[in-house]
């Protein structure tokens, strides 16, 4: 098979794969062959192999490689550091103008890239991969996995089935934009929605796992679910800090006042008739509280339009926007 | 920290770069330096390493530096540093001690022996055996008071529950780690002492050894409320930093939420008797306490919320990884010249010297096989994809197939399938229900990689042998041990291009019979009918004593290779068929493969008339050679086969054998079976065809 990409060292190649492996010996010569496969007659590209610290020999087969094909840059980090943090190396590192990320264990399918790319250029600058007919417990992965999608596209407004397929292809701007940490790569689509980026959706192919030990668990996804929260404030509100919180504080000085208004309002036994009743110094005391914490909480806010607007995240948007149209 | 100016003392590094860093922070202005050092390098020496001594002398002068000094000037492997000032604690201590120490591992330890300095080789036998990155180490027996005991053990299960790591003496400081360990993880102030759970959480394995406790020095009885309230905010600060600095909301969140629930729980109650029971005029202190914690609550989650917007706007400037090496196009050379297999992984997919890279099969790589057995003077049909689908349908089995790649190109490949049978027990076989299988290779090397590689594999799976049904024998040109066994003949033929001859080519006698039944009228026909021949087939089978194959893998053979398969049949004049065979075409080949034929009318010659007709129909569509297909020497279908005018090709199956694993000696001519065979051969015609296909599965 003749590598397509025989000078990608020089030029700027039209696609970066970034693929994150961690103890994937079995899997790497045969995802690589998959790759060259899938990408024959494709457009330029490099495959961004980051090793995640293997220890199993993962690291041999990949310099053996990159020795043989230009088109193979491998990176290995120190130790293992975990996908999002690995995927973001993939990210800082790319050169192409599309990126796609993949997983390492084969359970993606390289032939799906390509028509990826395809749904990429109708217009969208992010394509996710929905595991449609996905081959993996039931109940341990398939179920939660469900849950956790449904929530996620009813908390942020991104109407995606299967935000956690690692198969994604990307505009090289979004890569940019975002800086992954922590389990962030779970929110992309959400997250580039945030930064303006279009999303779209395409059913890709899913195996079972064949080589090697899933590194995924149940545990794993009852985090995800408490990340929700934080995903819609920076999804909706991160532009504007101060109307989450402002909007969160409204509730609360409602509250005080009806705490005053019980504090002072007598009911009858029936709730017919209502008259100015003594002081109840709780419920009066309690309405203060409340008023307090919610101006406390819409302070909260002014202090996150500063720290948002000192870390000069949006305001480097417009650059971005430029290199996409270039991209486009 | 990085302030912290060091006044002191570099020595020429020496030649060879020590392997183990002892770094020493020292305290007592009496230290006895020379006894630490002469302990220290006779653990080096017991354990074979090259260590180097770093004293790193925080706020302490006079005679111990003067005896340090004395040691460097005589011993390039001891090197002292003199912090500025002093007290600046373990965490400044040791990572300046980072800076001015070479080794691969670092020991942190003090200035005395409180643990027995011998514990160094367990450390380190613990830290190499287990691949870990920090070996901590637990006092264990305690020699200090029983109070000191209670208080360290109350300590430590607090921060067992917090943080999650099982360490059980996070006080002691005689710790082995990987340099990486103490270069990556942020320390400061008193916090050092939890280097085992903040490397652990930054992703180091870490774990603990029990260490033989000599002395303990410092304060005994309580430590005082300063030290608890110290602890505790400490405790405080690492749970925070090693869990939640990227994910702000999971600390404050849980608090919050913990306290927003636990206010409405108090102040609901009241709430609902004020409004709507009109019950309590008076005041109730309950419900100003419930709206206090639920406020406190709201402002938790607030903090939360505005630590997340920090984090997500500043991650650029997150790093959460570190890059080792880069390797493309321009720096692989030399990175390719490093060697290849340092971490020694007993993978079936390593690179070897020369490049061969033998590996799994991609997904959608059948294709390229296929193309690549078509094209290979050793490829045959039971190398196809197709026949592996089928197998692997036919049993519910996964085949395995390994390749063969030199600098991108496919050298070779190796295909097989694990079994289980109730004859063999774990078995694999490339391939199975095949007559030929194994190993197509370019060469020697990438058949012996291949062979290797799939032996690892079958042993590792728990077979006793694997089979590989070569044609040629792949143990001289691989130089891999093989046993090879000579039990099968397999019969090729090239066939006359003119129809007309095909007579001619088969010797007299069984001409004779072939004309025989030409004369009785038989007819030969080109009819696919899968479950007439399955009835031949299976009575065929019974008479010899073998189970049949059964319906779903003929069905199985249907679907994946119908453009391959063709189906003859012997009618009489009345259109009775007697006889039946199904044949795969594979490139110039006809392979007539299961046969079958009605009992009583072999003196119609009706298998001589069969063949001869199959021969003249294969001519006449061009097909240039014809495989009889492989049977045992000497059997009766070798003298049928032979009668017709085949020369025999001995096969040579070759068996990589097991732990334990001998060649199989499972095959109709071992009387063992003979009696299975003759009981096989009574049993009424369903019910051996039924059992049959159930058997037939044990039987690759």
């Amino acid at each position: 098979m003749a590598d397509p990409t025989p000078d990608s060292g020089r030029r700027e190649p039209e696609l970066s794969l970034v693929i994150p492996l961690y103890n994937e010996a079995e899997n790497v010569a045969p995802l690589w062959a998959a790759i060259r496969h899938a990408l024959e007659d494709g457009p330029t590209f490099e495959a961004l192999f980051i090793d995640d610290g293997s220890t199993d020999g993962t690291r041999t087969l990949l310099r053996q490689i990159a020795a043989t094909h230009p088109a193979v840059r491998v990176v290995y980090l120190s130790r293992n550091f975990g996908q999002t943090a690995a995927m973001a190396a993939g990210f800082d590192l790319c050169r192409g103008r599309n990126v796609v990320t993949m997983d390492g264990d084969l359970q993606n399918d390289p032939a799906d890239i390509p028509r990826l790319l395809a749904v990429l250029d109708e217009g969208y600058d992010i394509v996710c991969g929905w595991r449609r007919d996905r081959r993996d417990g039931a109940l341990t992965r398939k179920f939660p996995s469900r849950v956790a999608n449904r929530m996620l596209s009813w908390f942020t407004g991104v109407r995606i089935h299967d935000t956690g397929c690692t198969l994604k292809a990307y505009r090289a701007w979004v890569v940019r934009r975002l800086h992954l940490y922590s389990d962030m790569h779970r929110f992309i689509p959400a997250l580039a929605a945030g930064v303006g980026a279009r999303v779209g959706e395409l059913p890709v192919r899913h195996h079972a796992r064949r080589y090697g030990i899933s590194k995924y668990g149940i545990g794993r996804i009852l985090r995800v679910l408490t990340d929700l929260l934080v995903v819609r404030l920076l999804v909706r509100f991160s532009t504007h800090p101060v109307r989450y919180f402002g909007l969160a504080s409204m509730p609360l000085f409602l509250l005080s006042l009806a705490f005053a208004a019980i504090g002072l309002l007598k009911f009858s036994r029936d709730g017919s008739t209502i008259a100015i009743n003594r002081w109840d110094i709780s419920y009066m005391t309690s309405s203060v509280l409340v008023a307090v914490t919610a101006l406390n909480f819409f302070l909260l806010g002014l202090l996150c339009e500063l720290s948002v607007s000192v870390s000069g995240f949006y305001s480097r948007a417009g650059t971005e926007i430029e290199e996409h149209g270039g991209a486009a | 920290m990085t302030t912290t100016a060091i006044t002191q003392k570099t020595a020429p590094r020496q030649a060879e770069v020590p392997e183990i860093s002892i770094l020493l922070h020292v305290t007592d202005a009496e230290a006895r330096v020379d006894v630490l050092v002469s302990a220290y390098t006779r653990v080096l020496a017991e354990m074979g390493r090259t260590g180097e001594l770093v004293f790193i002398l925080d706020g302490v002068a006079g005679s111990t530096l003067e005896a340090l000094e004395a040691l460097q000037a005589s011993r390039d492997d001891v090197r002292v540093l003199a912090l500025q000032g002093g007290g600046h604690g373990e965490s400044i201590a040791f990572k300046a001690a980072l800076e001015y120490s070479a080794g691969r591992y670092l020991l942190t330890t003090w200035d005395y022996f409180q643990v027995d300095p011998r514990e160094l080789v367990a450390l380190m036998k613990a830290l190499e055996d287990g691949q870990l990155d920090l070996v901590s180490s637990w006092r264990w027996p305690r020699v200090d008071p029983v109070l000191n005991r209670l208080q360290s053990t109350l300590f430590n299960w607090v921060l067992r529950v917090l943080s999650r790591v099982d360490l059980h003496d996070l006080n002691c400081n005689f710790r082995l780690m990987r340099r990486e360990v103490m270069e990556e993880v942020t320390l400061y102030g008193d916090l050092f002492r939890f280097l085992p759970i903040m490397a652990s959480r930054r992703g180091f394995k870490v774990r603990e050894v029990k260490v033989r406790h000599v002395e303990e020095r410092g304060k005994t009885g309580f430590f005082g409320l300063g030290v608890y309230v110290r602890r505790s905010l400490d405790i405080l600060a690492v749970t925070f930093l090693t869990r939640f600095t990227r994910k702000p909301l999971r600390f404050f969140g849980i608090i919050g939420f913990a306290l927003v629930l636990v206010g409405l729980v108090m102040t609901l109650p009241p709430l609902y008797e004020r409004l709507f029971l009109s019950e309590s005029i008076q005041d109730r202190p309950i419900v100003l306490v419930g709206v206090v914690l639920g406020s406190f609550g709201l402002q938790f989650i607030g903090f939360g919320l505005v630590g997340e917007i920090i984090i997500f706007t500043q991650s650029r400037n997150l790093k959460d990884y570190k890059i080792e090496q880069v390797l493309d196009s321009t720096s692989v050379p030399e990175a390719a010249a490093e060697a290849p297999m340092a971490e020694g992984a007993a993978v079936a997919a390593t690179p070897s010297e020369t490049g061969v890279i033998v590996r799994h099969v991609a997904p959608g790589e059948d294709v390229v096989l296929d193309h690549y057995v078509a094209g290979h003077e050793r490829g045959t049909l039971f190398h196809l994809a197709a026949w592996r689908r089928m197998v692997e349908e036919a049993c519910g089995r996964t085949s395995e197939v390994l390749v063969a790649e030199r600098t991108g190109k496919i050298v070779g490949f190796l295909p097989w399938v694990n079994w289980k049978s109730m004859f063999l027990g774990r078995v694999s076989v490339s391939m199975p229900f095949a007559v030929y299988g194994g190993c197509v290779a370019d060469d020697g090397e990438a058949a012996a990689r291949l062979i290797q590689g799939a032996a690892e594999q079958c042993d590792a799976a728990g077979s006793s042998y694997l089979e590989l049904r070569h044609f040629e024998g792949w143990s001289e040109a691989s130089g891999v041990d093989l046993e090879s066994v000579s039990r099968y003949v397999t019969f090729v033929r090239d066939l006359p291009s003119d129809p007309e001859a095909c007579l001619g080519i088969i010797p007299r006698k069984a001409r004779a019979e072939a004309r025989r039944g030409r004369e009785a009228g038989l007819e030969f026909v080109e009819a696919m009918d899968l479950p007439l021949f399955h009835r031949l087939f299976a009575a065929n089978k019974q008479v010899l004593g073998s189970p049949a194959l059964p319906m779903s893998i003929l069905q199985g053979l249907m679907r994946h290779m119908g453009d391959a398969l063709v189906m003859h049949q012997v009618r009489l004049p009345d259109g009775t068929c007697i006889a039946a065979v199904l044949s795969f075409l594979f490139r110039d080949l006809v392979l007539p493969y299961y046969s079958g034929a009605l009992h009583g009318y072999d003196k119609l010659g009706a298998n001589n008339f069969m063949y001869w007709k199959l021969m003249e129909w294969a001519s006449a569509r061009g097909i240039a050679r014809f495989d009889f297909g492989r049977s045992r020497q000497d059997s009766g279908a070798a003298k049928f086969k032979k009668n017709m005018g085949f020369s025999t090709t001995v096969l040579r199956y070759e068996y990589h054998l097991g732990v334990g694993g001998k060649v199989p000696e499972f095959h109709p001519d071992n009387p063992k079976l003979s009696a299975y065979q003759r009981l096989w051969r009574r049993l009424p015609a369903p019910l051996a065809r039924g059992l049959g296909a159930k058997l037939f599965k044990h039987v690759p």
